[in-house]
């Protein structure tokens, strides 16, 4: 590490024009006394396939007492860079001031744990070009770094999760899917929007405040799994760090639940309201009414979990651990709402549970998938009821906080969750339609892909 | 609480269920274009009459989508319905003794079934009145009257009888569905199949005791799933759970089979000392011998179950008397090695299926068990009377006949009491010889 | 009793099956469109199998699998993520002195598609020059010799030899399907995946050792695909992850798992076992393992009963010797209950089922030729590290 890479990838045949084609972008990077890992991140992006003249990066140092300042200048002449430097005042704050000295039409968030590969801003760019006015961010899957103890293996396996679920063919976003590590923006849509919210300071949860936000503006997420970056995160998290992050997420997720209130059933903290179970109950206790004991009992916990871990005993670890972050959790929301007491009443306020049906729309897929998959599209509604003919085959409902439907999302919900409903309306109406509907459900070859041209195009029977 | 018994085909339009004020359960047996797909349970806790047939359908969809899926598969699979290349005519064999009221039921069930060519011949079996004699005589039948009493000697005597190759036993309490004998002939397109059984539904579930019997001592049906079963495919020990294979109220054989295999064993079942058992044994003996016996389930006749607790008890006592005898004849017969026989005996029958039972009835009333074990002990006893019995029988015809057909193309079978088949009464009757086979 | 081993399309149903007059009853595979969606036995009568009882037979097997399967094709609907991206790949043959065997291997792997993979065989401390000869008959085909003896060596050579990214290996005595190579790399997508096992099927089920062997200790793993995560589920319990038969690795496994253990695998004292240990590794590295049944190969049974009980016995000297190791080497305290839980809910009531002939039963020389192994196990990976440690000195 340390090599600086001075000669950008070779690009020689790009005439430097700021014009739709190719915007300029600025990159914006908060940091906070990460030297060493910030100059891997800038290493990187002078490696970028993007041409160099065409991106700016902006390094906001949001408190660095480590010498960062005088690390960047070392880059002055390989990377077109800005800094910015601003008293402690968190992530959100770091992210907005950058934006706002920023000059390119795009903006690309990054981490400075996160370390790009040479394709990423060109991917953006180009995903932006596709459609624009939208999110795109691409996956910063955590670099294969070999260590096996079980706080890693676990985180490991969230990231990883994650950026799977989000890749998946129909996955339907909702506004816990937006990760700031590595996402691209219009300026002028991050400026419309008000940009993070920098009272929400701490522990990332500005991002998922952001996205509840676009997400009821109607502004489209999607993912480019090709701007691929590595996620350096076994350098900068260990387990201290996630409990008292822990913390942080209670607090912050009672503000969300402030300024959003009808996303406050999708928070964690709903599930302790009423605690079920042995372990909850004893967290729930020990968080409000004798938190002094708590705090000594969790630390002792804490401790437990070195030698739980030494003895491979996984699933009790896994349970103390879970304790753990609930505990921790339950004591940052008893920072912000004091007591009990105020947490029900932070519960019995939003809106009511049930969303009046009336606002699903009906299909029935009969009339062939492709044309309703357009219908969909057209009127992204919050909630499908799906037919097949005389026969329900069940409902995708709203759900708060996640983005209108479109055709995709039909698709995956009919291939998992109703699949069996599906076929039950299938068999059902083809049963009942008497011997015409099928003639060729399987002929010989049997079930050849005509068995449900039903779906595809009803009209030919 | 009764509850109603009917059945909805599910190609046509689906209708309410009239009728349902006395019943806060209905059994309905779902069907797709006559094959039965199984039972569903429709409650109708309010009592309402009428079941709509939107609540029957919510049903169906729930509990038999499965077995419709696979049926609606194979029949717009255009598999060659077997019907179309099978349709030789059959002989259809009711036995009955002084049950005339019954007989009529069953006569007019036979009379409206859906098949191109068949006959129905009624074995009057040792009848103390000429009652039956005088019904059957108002419906377009054979009557054929065997005096030695017992169920197989009837049977015997309706093979002689039958002038078709294939040959259909129906009980006189059972009601026939018009496709039953298609169902019969849907199996038989099956070349090597020689012996069909189909599934016994119960015709009304009205009384504790034929609630009892179905749902919990598990009745006749054998489930809905076409069973292929041949010598290979089935262990020493399943051979000797013969009912699993099929019950006699329903059961259809090639006639030809019983020039190898021999007739109906004559000390079995009803009317002798040993109860039952005469369709297992012939079961058991067929599989046994190498021949291919199919179970399906689409030859379905409905059967009125006994009403009466008292007389479910001793139907279970003549079941453990009968289900002994059978073992005694096998073990006589030699169909399977002796010491299979007796491992069987103690450790499965005894011990797993009567004794373990008796601990822990699951349901079943103690006394139902325990009469159907006390059967299984007494089945020895019983199997001695019922041989004793048999040959004064034979002796006892073959007095009184001058002359014994001695053109009978039935064998002997064994080392078994010999089933003297021929009488002179149906001398007249016999137009068509059987060596015109 | 033979049993024939068919493999049907649904797409491409035969009228009916005829030509078994050798066989009692048929083990066929049951595809759609090519992915196996299940298996069933039908019996044989006079060397054919009826069209409807076939179509009924097959529909019976697959099941709810079937369905599924047809309504993602309808939908054109993948679990597995889509991907432009498609590793290269290095297959692997390890295998010694056995020729007939092999060349059917290799003519299955130059059936695969070509992607630009590269094939090799592994010549596993030869007795004799036969493997070579053959390897060169086949271009293309890389040959390399390993004279230190064992599985596990051969599998560390390929993993060293290897060219490409993902190293697929395949026994000698196997037979890839054409579509197996592609199936497993298309589960390499997610960068945690370190490991792919496929689905193995018998080649041929001609004796009676062979028909036992499939019907009680077969090496498929059902007809889903599946994930095993160390995180959320016992890292012991590996038998579920499949079997190195029909198995890829990713070579930077090299880096952050480790190699094969030398002491274990065929050509040791404790006969099998490698697989196992490097599951486990991969699963307490924190690491993936993908059970793709996509992945098909037919494997050949050991034919006679006398190789039989020799295998069988591997298996107890393999698997005990592997909790030996994941006990001593790895601290994996719960491997004594592995132990305990296979003999008491596993080998017990087999024995007791074959005492009281019982139905189901198993041959009693089989059952204690097993057993004999678990005993021999731990000595045997003692014995074999110490003639390991002997060697490298």
């Amino acid at each position: 590490m340390g090599v600086l890479l001075l000669t950008p990838a070779a690009s020689p045949a790009i005439t430097v024009t700021r014009d739709m084609d190719r915007p300029m972008v600025s990159i914006v990077i908060p940091t906070h006394n990460r030297q060493a890992m910030l100059r891997r991140t800038l290493t990187a992006l002078g490696t970028q396939t993007y041409h160099r003249a065409l991106f700016e990066v902006v390094v906001v140092a949001d408190g660095c007492t480590d010498g960062t300042a005088e690390m960047l200048r070392g880059y002055s002449d390989s990377l077109t860079l800005r800094f910015i430097e601003q008293a402690c005042q968190g992530a959100a704050a770091a992210r907005n001031n950058g934006a706002h000295q920023a000059s390119g039409a795009l903006l690309l968030f990054l981490d400075d744990d996160v370390e790009p590969s040479p394709g990423l801003v060109e991917a953006h760019v180009a995903a932006h070009q596709s459609r624009s006015g939208r999110i795109v961010m691409g996956p910063y899957v955590p670099f294969v770094h070999g260590r096996s103890d079980f706080f890693h293996m676990l985180l490991r396996s969230w990231w990883h999760d994650k950026f799977r679920t989000i890749n998946e063919p129909g996955h339907r976003y909702t506004y816990e899917d937006l990760l700031t590590g590595n996402l691209s923006i219009d300026a002028e849509l991050f400026a419309r929007t008000g940009g993070f919210d920098s009272a929400i300071r701490s522990a990332g949860r500005e991002d998922y405040e952001f996205g509840a936000r676009l997400i009821k503006a109607g502004v489209p997420f999607s993912f480019a799994p090709e701007a691929l970056a590595y996620h350096h995160e076994d350098e900068t998290t260990d387990i201290d760090r996630a409990l008292q992050r822990s913390r942080h997420e209670g607090h912050a997720d009672v503000l969300i639940g402030q300024r959003h209130a009808d996303l406050r059933p999708t928070l964690r903290l709903v599930h302790f309201g009423e605690p079920t179970g042995v372990r909850d109950f004893l967290v729930h206790a020990m968080a409000f009414r004798y938190p002094g004991l708590g705090d000594r009992l969790a630390g002792w916990l804490r401790q437990a979990l070195r030698i739980f871990e030494s003895l491979r005993l996984r699933r009790m670890w896994r349970f103390a651990f879970t304790g753990l972050r609930h505990y921790w959790y339950l004591r940052g929301v008893v920072d912000t709402l004091g007591s009990p007491k105020a947490l029900m009443r932070f519960l019995q306020g939003g809106p009511a549970h049930s969303h009046h049906p009336s606002c699903d729309m009906e299909i029935d897929l009969r009339d062939g998938l492709e044309a309703v998959e357009r219908r969909v599209n057209d009127a992204r509604p919050a909630g499908l009821r799906v037919r097949y003919g005389k026969h329900a085959v069940g409902r995708i409902p709203p759900q708060a906080g996640a983005e209108r439907l479109r055709g995709p999302h039909l698709r995956h919900a009919l291939a998992t969750t109703l699949s069996w409903e599906l076929w039950k309306a299938v068999v059902m109406e083809s049963a009942s339609a008497g011997s015409g509907v099928l003639p060729s459900f399987c002929g010989d070859p049997l079930i050849g892909p005509s068995f449900l041209r039903v779906l595809h195009a009803d009209k030919s029977l | 609480m009764p509850t109603k018994v009917c059945e909805v085909e599910f190609s046509e339009e689906v209708r309410p269920i009239w009728g349902t004020e006395r019943y806060e359960w209905l059994h309905v047996l779902a069907r797709y274009r006559g094959h039965p797909l199984g039972w569903i349970t429709v409650p109708n806790t309010r009592i309402e009459p009428v079941v709509s047939a939107d609540r029957v359908r919510q049903a169906m969809s729930d509990q038999v989508v499965w077995s419709l899926g696979r049926h609606v598969l194979k029949s717009s699979a255009g598999t060659p319905s077997a019907g179309a290349t099978f349709s030789s005519p059959m002989s259809v064999v009711v036995c009955t003794r002084d049950r005339s009221d019954l007989l009529a039921g069953c006569l007019h069930a036979l009379l409206a079934l859906d098949y191109p060519k068949y006959e129905i011949i009624v074995v009057d079996n040792a009848p103390s009145s000429d009652e039956t004699a005088r019904l059957v005589a108002s419906f377009p039948v054979r009557y054929v009257r065997e005096n030695r009493p017992g169920l197989d000697w009837a049977r015997n005597r309706g093979i002689l009888e039958a002038r078709h190759e294939i040959v259909a036993f129906t009980d006189d309490d059972a009601r026939a569905d018009p496709r039953w004998l298609q169902g019969f002939a849907d199996a038989f397109a099956i070349p090597d199949v020689t012996a069909v059984t189909g599934l016994v539904a119960p015709a009304e579930l009205e009384t504790p005791a034929q609630q009892l019997f179905e749902f919990t001592y598990g009745g006749m049906g054998k489930g809905m799933q076409r069973r292929i079963v041949r010598t290979q495919s089935v262990s020493e020990k399943d051979l000797f759970w013969a009912h699993v294979f099929g019950v006699g109220a329903n059961m259809a054989f090639r006639r030809s089979v019983f020039a190898d295999i021999g007739a109906f064993d004559v000390a079995l079942d009803v009317g002798t000392p040993s109860g039952s058992g005469g369709d297992l044994e012939m079961f058991h003996r067929l599989v046994a011998k190498g021949y291919t016996l199919v179970y399906e389930p689409s030859a379905l006749v409905w059967h009125i179950h006994r009403r009466s607790s008292a007389v479910l008890r001793s139907q279970l006592y003549d079941n453990g008397r009968g289900f002994g005898s059978y073992l005694l004849t096998c073990w006589r017969n030699r169909t399977v090695s002796r010491s299979a026989l007796l491992q069987f005996v103690v450790w499965d029958w005894l011990g797993w299926w009567l004794c373990r039972r008796v601990l822990r009835p699951r349901g079943l009333p103690r006394r139902l068990v325990l009469a159907e074990l006390v059967g299984a002990l007494l089945s020895p006893f019983a199997y001695r009377a019922a041989q004793t019995r048999a040959r004064q029988v034979c002796q006892g015809a073959s007095l009184r006949s001058d002359r014994v057909h001695r053109d009978s193309t039935l064998p002997a079978h064994g080392s078994s009491v010999l089933p003297q088949i021929g009488h002179q009464q149906a001398e007249c009757d016999r137009s068509v010889s059987l060596e015109a086979e | 009793m033979a049993t024939a081993v068919l493999d049907v399309d649904f797409d491409h149903l035969p009228p009916s099956v005829t030509g078994l007059e050798r066989y009692q009853n048929a083990h066929i595979l049951v595809r759609l469109g090519g992915r196996p969606v299940g298996q069933t036995t039908v019996p044989v009568t006079d060397g054919c199998i009826g069209g409807s009882e076939l179509r009924e037979a097959l529909l019976e097997a697959a099941g709810w699998r079937l369905w599924e399967q047809w309504l993602h094709n309808l939908l054109e609907w993948d679990e597995r993520p889509a991907s432009s991206m498609r590793p290269s790949a290095t297959v692997a043959v390890c295998t010694r002195d056995r020729p007939e065997d092999l060349q059917r291997c290799l003519e299955a792997l130059l059936r695969l598609p070509d992607d630009g993979q590269e094939l090799m065989v592994i010549d596993n401390c030869p007795a004799t020059e036969d493997t070579r000869r053959l390897v060169e008959r086949y271009g293309g085909v890389r040959y390399v010799r390993e004279n230190t003896p064992g599985a596990s060596a051969a599998r560390n050579r390929a993993l060293r030899e290897a060219r490409h990214e993902i190293v697929a290996f395949s026994d000698d005595d196997a037979a890839p399907d054409p579509g197996w190579l592609r199936a497993l790399l298309r589960n390499f997508h997610d960068p945690l995946v370190f490991c792919v096992t496929g689905l193995t099927m018998p080649l041929e089920l001609e004796t009676e050792a062979q028909e036992w062997f499939e019907s009680h200790s077969p090496f498929g793993r059902g007809f889903k695909r599946f994930m095993l995560d160390g995180g959320d589920s016992n890292p012991l319990h590996v038998a579920r992850a499949g079997t190195s038969a029909n198995m890829a690795l990713r070579k930077t496994v090299r880096e952050h798992v480790g190699f094969f253990d030398e002491a274990l695998g065929p050509g040791t004292r404790s006969r099998t076992g490698e697989d196992f240990d490097m599951f486990l590794r991969i699963l307490t590295s924190g690491y993936r393992i993908v059970y793709d049944p996509a992945a098909l190969s037919w494997h050949r049974h050991r034919r006679t009963w006398q190789e039989l009980r020799t295998t069988l016995r591997g298996y107890g000297v393999g698997v005990y010797a592997f909790l030996t190791r994941s006990l001593l080497v790895e601290r994996e305290i719960a491997a004594p209950f592995i132990c305990w839980g296979w003999f008491r809910y596993v080998q017990c009531p087999a024995l007791v089922r074959s005492l009281l002939c019982r139905p189901e039963r198993k041959p009693l020389d089989l059952l204690f030729a097993e057993l004999g192994g678990c005993l021999g196990g731990p000595w045997a990976y003692f014995s074999s590290r110490r003639q390991l440690r002997r060697r490298s000195r």
